[in-house]
């Protein structure tokens, strides 16, 4: 007998989530690999809009949803009365890209220094969705939003949370992708075996705001991490880097044209945009030779 | 026990008293004390809780808000600029109907910087729908606290105990220090009925539509008004168990009283000095010093002084563009109930002495008209260049 | 569920908790496109002259269920050990597998699940009453039996040699050994229940409702052939199976045809008798192979399953197995419901189905998609 991959499913239907959306999908897959004993809290964004109508909820573990900037903050604040009751639940922070790149920055590092017992997740889809598609510090160079509207395209290149969670040595930092919902669950399922402050930063496409057609969620968020826009990696302690799954190589060209947030890149913004990936890519791998090295002296 | 403390050495200790079991923290002058003496107890295992010392007075409030709707009872501090960064969370506290209980040291807001008392911090945090304490002395803060886990946790509201900054935070008293067993008794261990809880799976803060919001903050509005009754009987379940008594109001020689002075905080025991004074002058003078501002005490306060022709009511605060806030509120209640005259004068803030000379002056101003304060719109400024 | 009716403010808890989940909340009147889940006709299964379902009794073969494999194939196949080692393999000439490297060894895997899937037990229908003849044990001949035997009709072979196998008996030993001949009969008579007459002689055509003459059991000039000619003239009424030319006997790569007679001869049965029972028919889609994404096979079930048999004694079987795309054939690799943001696709663990929740699908097409075998389709549904 076949059984399902998904034998806890703790979201229900019903939720108010746009049609294809990849949010609800990263929670899915974290849940099932976190199970019932799970406290989340997560801050303002496209969530706690749809996580339900009161008095009614879409997941069936423990919410909180808090204001905007305290993800990390209140997580701590969790984890604290958990310990002090004896209780060993997960606790997860879940925020986007807004609520942890932006507002949520200082609570999170704050939360990282002390090295608090917390699972973080960064469902990353790289603006302020929720609002209605205004650009992010995650948000990649050369993409329209609506305050990077055409003719003023993002001018800056996407913000690297993890080095700057890496900088935290935390315990344990990777990145993860929707399309790769296996890999997504395996390293949420690595996280919950260790302690102490652990990032995951998953890139989930957003349907409405990427301007993609429903149906490419995955497809999209394969393609960013065949093209190399977004790598998957995981450090451990913040030193030891290490590429999990080393992707094929792609033309970015291939990731872009799914999308129309991308329509307005110019040619020269392409290279430019080609050259970034290689360069970030090249520093991964640069990161990843170094560390092990240091390890075999 | 007898001891001398501070104001914020004894908020420590009733929160250790209180068995408190998460206490996160950001230091701020003049609060400070309270956060070193609450890791000092719980690094010697004096108090059994977790201490977070978080990086900011936001996420501060935002820990004890995870942990006290997690289910544990919770303590933080704070003053001031603190308090003000605290706004957002605050709101959050009183609408997850959380029993926080908060220390805020009262303390000016720059610019331009200064450290001392003014009561506007807090009373500017007057709607965000926290019970508020204003305490008089070292023993009041001690036992405030405890009665006001009492409170809080019965009513599932959130309580800021306010000290009067340097004049109560650095000012020590004799104080009468209960045993832990008594404290048990009177205060047992935190049972929450409701919390959020990983057995119980369910969302805390969903989106929710105008029809159920309505009814929902109708409520918390009913409970509020029901906590000036509630606080009167854990005072007086305190006084039966401690032989100390703290009403919502405090008043003194009021009955007969033609001019009552109204005060908050440390001010209450020169008002008090202030009335004797006057009485032997042969002006029919009282005080009155308010404990609780929110809820107002409309009952307790309406009683107090349903003799008095005139009010002189003092306020380390201004609303701008309005009045003395402690006024407002004093207009606000007696509203179609009393024909008193209220008197508002703004004076003491940023660190003032308010002395029974200067109170007195005020009496006198206030019944004469005529002194060398400025009267600014409905309020009356003293010690001011213009 | 129902939304909870809030009259009272005493229903709700006082900290601002929910109390149901969101499942009242029908999310599928967001849909435009809805999907259809449906396997379709692979290009091996219309190249097998039996239909037998490949994709099927392969991701058994890589469960390392061989007794489900030979079942999948006994269904629509009475002798899978015979064809497995006869048979010109037209399934293997239309593997979409050829055109990415080679063709799954089809036949390869048959004859192994027929080797080592046992006897199983596969259900019968209820017992008709009806009693049939059929003259002659070719490949044809034990095929119509095996299938109205499984029908639940009383079924006698009469067999005017001392053996069973018709054209089969006489093969080298080689090529088809007697041992696996005897083997593969035993099998089609005890899943069957048939009964056998061994050097019949002659029809008592009373005693049947209809007798069935295989005239492809034999060449045409044998002495058992000729005895063939006698039982018709005993029999009165008769259904003459015979192959496409009207002749007698089949090439022996054709065995698989020979079945394929059988089984239209079966129904033909039935249609005589006036007692077909009508199945409620599947749609029949042949699938496209521009349907299928390559870049997403092996798909994860797939991997796992080969990961399960390393170091196993079905290892080399699972390794072929596991090329097999299951092209329009869902294997359950849940591709779908891990695709599905609204958790509306959902996998029926004792059915081994999928079932579409469409009281809440919002018909993003994640899942056919997502997909890599053409199964999941979104369609019009006004």
């Amino acid at each position: 007998m076949t059984k399902s991959v998904f034998q806890k499913d703790l979201l229900t239907p019903g939720h108010m989530g746009c049609p294809g959306c990849g949010a609800s999908l990263a929670m899915r897959y974290v849940l099932e690999a976190l199970g019932e004993n799970t406290v989340v809290v997560m801050p303002a964004g496209c969530w706690p809009t749809f996580v339900g109508l009161y008095p009614s909820t879409t997941l069936k573990v423990p919410v909180m949803s808090v204001p905007f900037a305290t993800t990390a903050a209140t997580a701590s604040g969790v984890r604290a009365s958990l310990d002090r009751q004896g209780r060993r639940d997960t606790v997860l922070g879940w925020a986007g890209d807004g609520g942890t790149f932006d507002i949520g920055l200082q609570a999170l590092s704050g939360a990282a220094e002390k090295g608090v017992d917390m699972i973080y997740v960064c469902y990353d889809n790289e603006a302020y969705m929720n609002t209605g598609i205004q650009r992010s510090s995650a948000t990649p160079r050369g993409c329209w939003t609506t305050t990077t509207p055409a003719g003023a395209l993002k001018r800056e290149p996407k913000k690297n949370i993890m080095e700057i969670m890496a900088a935290h040595r935390i315990t344990y930092a990777a990145s993860t992708s929707l399309g790769y919902p296996y890999d997504v669950m395996n390293k949420v399922r690595k996280a919950k075996d260790l302690s102490g402050m652990r990032f995951i930063h998953l890139l989930a496409p957003c349907p409405t705001g990427w301007r993609h057609e429903t149906q490419l969620t995955l497809e999209v968020a394969r393609k960013a991490v065949e093209s190399r826009v977004f790598p998957l990696y995981e450090i451990f302690g913040g030193l030891e880097w290490k590429i999990n799954p080393m992707p094929v190589k792609i033309p970015i060209d291939e990731y872009l044209d799914l999308q129309g947030r991308f329509k307005g890149l110019s040619l020269e913004g392409r290279v430019d945009f080609q050259e970034w990936v290689d360069r970030e890519w090249a520093g991964i791998q640069d990161k990843c030779a170094h560390s092990q090295a240091a390890l075999s002296v | 026990m007898k001891k001398v403390i501070m104001g914020t050495e004894a908020a420590a200790l009733a929160a250790v008293l209180a068995r408190v079991q998460v206490v996160a923290a950001y230091p701020i002058t003049p609060q400070t004390v309270t956060v070193e003496e609450l890791s000092n107890y719980v690094a010697t295992g004096e108090l059994e809780a977790e201490f977070l010392s978080v990086e900011s007075e936001h996420s501060a409030m935002a820990a004890c808000v995870g942990a006290s709707a997690t289910g544990c009872r919770t303590f933080t501090a704070t003053s001031s600029h603190g308090l003000a960064l605290m706004h957002e969370m605050l709101h959050h506290a009183a609408g997850g109907r959380l029993p926080i209980v908060m220390l805020n040291a009262n303390r000016a807001l720059s610019p331009p910087w200064n450290l001392y008392c003014d009561h506007t911090d807090s009373l500017s945090q007057r709607d965000t729908g926290w019970i508020q304490l204003y305490c008089s002395d070292v023993q009041d803060v001690l036992d405030s606290i405890l009665i006001a886990y009492k409170v809080a946790e019965q009513a599932m509201l959130p309580i800021m105990i306010n000290l009067d900054g340097f004049y109560l935070t650095h000012t020590s008293e004799i104080v009468d220090i209960p045993s832990q067993m008594e404290v048990d008794r009177y205060l047992p261990a935190y049972q929450p009925a409701e919390k959020v809880d990983p057995d119980a799976p369910s969302t805390y803060g969903a989106v929710c539509g105008a029809d159920l919001y309505a009814s929902l903050k109708c409520r918390r509005q009913k409970d509020m008004l029901a906590v000036e009754e509630a606080w009167l009987e854990a005072a007086n379940d305190f006084a039966n168990a401690f032989g100390r008594l703290h009403p919502t109001v405090e008043a003194y020689m009021s009955e007969d009283a033609e001019v009552v002075i109204v005060t908050i905080g440390t001010a209450g025991g020169a008002a008090l000095l202030a009335a004797q004074s006057l009485r032997r002058e042969g002006v029919a003078a009282g005080s009155l010093r308010l404990g609780l501002i929110r809820p107002f005490p409309k009952r307790s306060f309406t009683e107090a002084v349903k003799g008095a022709k005139h009010i002189v009511v003092l306020d380390r605060d201004i609303s701008f563009g309005a009045e003395g806030i402690v006024a407002q509120e004093i207009k606000a209640c007696l509203y179609g109930r009393s024909f008193a005259q209220v008197h508002g004068f703004v004076a003491g803030i940023g660190g003032n002495d308010i002395t029974p000379e200067k109170l007195i002056e005020m009496v006198r101003q206030a019944l004469s008209g005529t002194g060398d304060s400025v009267f600014l719109g409905e309020s009356t400024w003293v010690e001011v260049i213009v | 569920m129902e939304k909870c009716k809030i009259e009272s403010i005493k229903q709700l808890p006082v900290m601002p908790l929910t109390i149901e989940d969101m499942t009242w909340n029908k999310t599928g009147t967001w849909r435009l496109l809805t999907p259809v889940w449906m396997n379709k006709i692979a290009p091996c299964i219309r190249g097998c002259p039996i239909g037998q379902p490949i994709p099927q009794f392969i991701q058994a073969v890589l469960e390392g269920d061989w007794g489900t494999a030979l079942v999948r194939l006994l269904e629509v196949n009475p002798m899978p050990g015979i064809t497995g080692r006869l048979c010109y393999h037209p399934c293997q000439t239309a593997c979409v597998r050829k055109d990415l490297d080679s063709a799954v060894s089809i036949k390869d895997l048959e004859r192994l699940t027929a080797d080592k899937g046992g006897i199983p037990r596969l259900t019968r229908r209820a017992a008709k009453g009806r009693k049939i003849a059929v003259c002659g044990s070719g490949p044809a001949g034990l095929s119509a039996a095996y299938f109205l035997a499984m029908k639940g009709y009383l079924i006698t072979i009469l067999e005017p040699s001392d053996r069973l196998g018709g054209f089969l008996r006489d093969l080298p030993e080689g090529r088809l050994s007697s041992e696996v001949l005897e083997r593969e009969i035993r099998r089609l008579i005890s899943v069957s229940g048939l009964d056998i007459e061994t050097n019949a002689s002659e029809v008592r055509a009373r005693k049947y409702d209809l007798v069935l003459l295989d005239r492809t059991a034999y060449p045409s000039e044998s002495p058992e052939a000729r005895a063939l000619e006698k039982f018709a003239s005993s029999a009165g009424q008769y259904l003459d199976v015979e192959n496409k030319e009207g002749g007698a006997g089949f090439k022996v790569v054709q065995v698989a045809e020979a079945v394929a007679l059988g089984r239209w001869a079966s129904n033909q049965t039935e249609q005589i008798l006036g007692t077909a029972f009508t199945e409620e028919s599947q749609p029949f889609t042949a699938l496209d192979k521009g349907e299928l994404k390559f870049s997403r096979l092996p798909d994860q079930k797939t991997i796992d399953l080969l990961e399960r048999a390393k170091g196993g004694p079905d290892e080399a079987a699972a390794t072929e197995a596991a090329r097999c795309l299951s092209c329009g054939t869902c294997n359950l690799c849940q591709s779908c419901i891990i695709a599905c943001p609204d958790a509306c696709c959902r996998l029926d663990e004792d059915e081994g189905k999928i079932i579409i929740d469409l009281y809440h699908c919002k018909g993003c097409g994640i899942c056919s998609y997502e997909c890599p075998r053409g199964v999941m389709n979104m369609e019009y549904l006004p």
